[in-house]
C-alpha cells in the first residue's frame, strides 16, 4: 500500500521539474551579475551547480535535499537584495521582484514539495 | 491496417524533421538573445564608450559580436522569432489530434499512462502559453515601444513611454525572464519525449545505413 502510494505520488516529479526550471533560471541570474565590468561577482559561479547537486541529494534524501533547496532559494533572494549591481533598467532582467518570481520561487516550491512528500510518506507509514 | 501504420510512420518522420528545424530555430533565437543580453548589452542612451556597469551606451548599437553589429543582431533575433512563431503554430497544428487524445486520456482517469500524459500535456500547454506571452512582449518591444535615445533618463524618473501601463524596461525584463522559463521547459519537454526522439532517430539512421549498404551491394554486383 505504502509503496503503491509512493509510486503514484506526483510530488517528487513536480519537485524535480520545478528544480530544473530553478536551475536554468539560476544560471541566467548569475550571468546578469557577470555583466558587472569590475568582475566583483565571479564568485557567484559556484552557485550554478548547486541546484543540480541538491536535486541529486533530494532523490535519495527527500527532506535534506528539499531543505537545501529552500535555503538556496532564500540565499539567492538575500544575495540579490544585498549586492544588486547598477540601477533598474541597466541590465535587462535585473530586479529583486524578477529574482523572487523566476529564480527563488521555483527552487522554493521544489524544496517544499520534496519536504511535503517526505512528511506524507512518514504519515502513511504511521497509518499502516 | 498496414497502410494506417505506414501513414503513422510517415507522419512521425514529418514531425521528426519539423522538430529538427524547430530546434535549430530555437537555438538561433536563443543564441541571438544571449548575444544581445550578455555579450553586447543595451546601454543607457548617451555614452559612446563602455561606461562602468551601465552597458555599452548609445554607441553600443554599433558594437559587434561575431562581426555583426548590435542593431543587426536585433533584426536577426526579431525575424528568427517570427519564423519560430510560424514553426510553433505548425507544430501545434500537426499535434492537434495528439493534444485531443491526451485530453481524453487524462479526462478518462484510466490506464497507467495517465500521469505521463498529464505531465506531457501540462508541459506542452505551459510552454505554449509562455511562448505566446514572450511573442507578445517581443512585439511590444519591437513595434509598440521601440528603443530611442535618452529613453533611459525618462525611464528612471518613471516617465518613460508605456504600453498597458508598463515602461519599456519592464516589458524587456518580462520578455527575458519568460524566455528563460521557456528554455527550462523546453528541456523538460525534450526529456519527456526523449524515448520517441531516440527511437525515431535510430530508425532513421538505420534507414540511411540501409540505403548506403544497398547501394554498395548493387555497385559490387555490377
Amino acid at each position: 500500500m505504502n509503496s503503491e502510494c509512493q509510486s503514484r505520488s506526483y510530488l517528487p516529479k513536480a519537485a524535480l521539474w520545478l528544480g530544473i526550471i530553478g536551475a536554468v533560471s539560476l544560471l541566467f541570474f548569475n550571468l546578469i551579475f557577470q555583466e558587472d565590468w569590475t568582475q566583483r561577482y565571479v564568485w557567484l559561479w559556484f552557485m550554478v551547480p548547486l541546484p543540480v547537486v541538491f536535486l541529486i541529494v533530494a532523490k535519495k534524501f527527500r527532506f535534506s535535499g528539499g531543505l537545501l533547496m529552500v535555503l538556496l532559494a532564500i540565499a539567492i533572494t538575500v544575495i540579490d537584495i544585498l549586492i544588486s549591481p547598477g540601477h533598474p533598467g541597466q541590465v535587462a532582467g535585473k530586479g529583486v521582484v524578477y529574482t523572487i518570481i523566476f529564480v527563488s520561487l521555483p527552487l522554493l516550491l521544489s524544496g517544499l514539495l520534496y519536504i511535503i512528500y517526505r512528511f506524507r510518506v512518514i504519515s502513511s507509514q504511521k497509518a499502516e | 491496417m498496414k497502410s494506417l501504420e505506414i501513414k503513422r510512420y510517415q507522419k512521425s518522420i514529418t514531425n521528426y524533421f519539423l522538430d529538427i528545424i524547430l530546434a535549430l530555430s530555437i537555438i538561433s533565437v536563443l543564441a541571438s538573445s544571449y548575444i544581445l543580453w550578455f555579450v553586447i548589452p543595451r546601454g543607457y542612451g548617451v555614452h559612446f564608450d563602455m561606461c562602468g556597469n551601465e552597458g555599452m551606451g548609445f554607441g553600443g548599437n554599433y558594437f559587434t559580436a561575431l562581426g555583426i553589429p548590435r542593431y543587426l543582431w536585433i533584426e536577426i533575433h526579431n525575424w528568427a522569432s517570427v519564423i519560430l512563431l510560424g514553426l510553433v503554430l505548425l507544430h501545434l497544428l500537426l499535434h492537434w489530434s495528439w493534444l485531443g487524445e491526451m485530453f481524453k486520456r487524462v479526462n478518462s482517469q484510466f490506464g497507467g499512462t495517465v500521469r505521463k500524459a498529464g505531465e506531457q500535456l501540462i508541459a506542452s500547454i505551459t510552454l505554449f502559453i509562455l511562448f505566446m506571452v514572450d511573442c507578445f512582449s517581443g512585439f511590444v518591444l519591437w513595434l509598440m515601444l521601440p528603443r530611442g535615445a535618452l529613453d533611459y533618463f525618462y525611464m528612471l524618473q518613471g516617465g518613460g513611454r508605456t504600453f498597458w501601463g508598463l515602461q519599456r524596461n519592464v516589458w524587456l525584463d518580462i520578455h527575458v525572464w519568460v524566455s528563460v522559463s521557456i528554455a527550462a521547459i523546453v528541456i523538460i519537454h525534450i526529456i519527456l519525449n526523449w524515448r520517441w526522439v531516440v527511437e525515431l532517430s535510430k530508425r532513421i539512421i538505420e534507414w540511411f545505413r540501409g540505403l548506403f549498404i544497398n547501394r554498395n551491394k548493387k555497385e559490387s554486383v555490377q
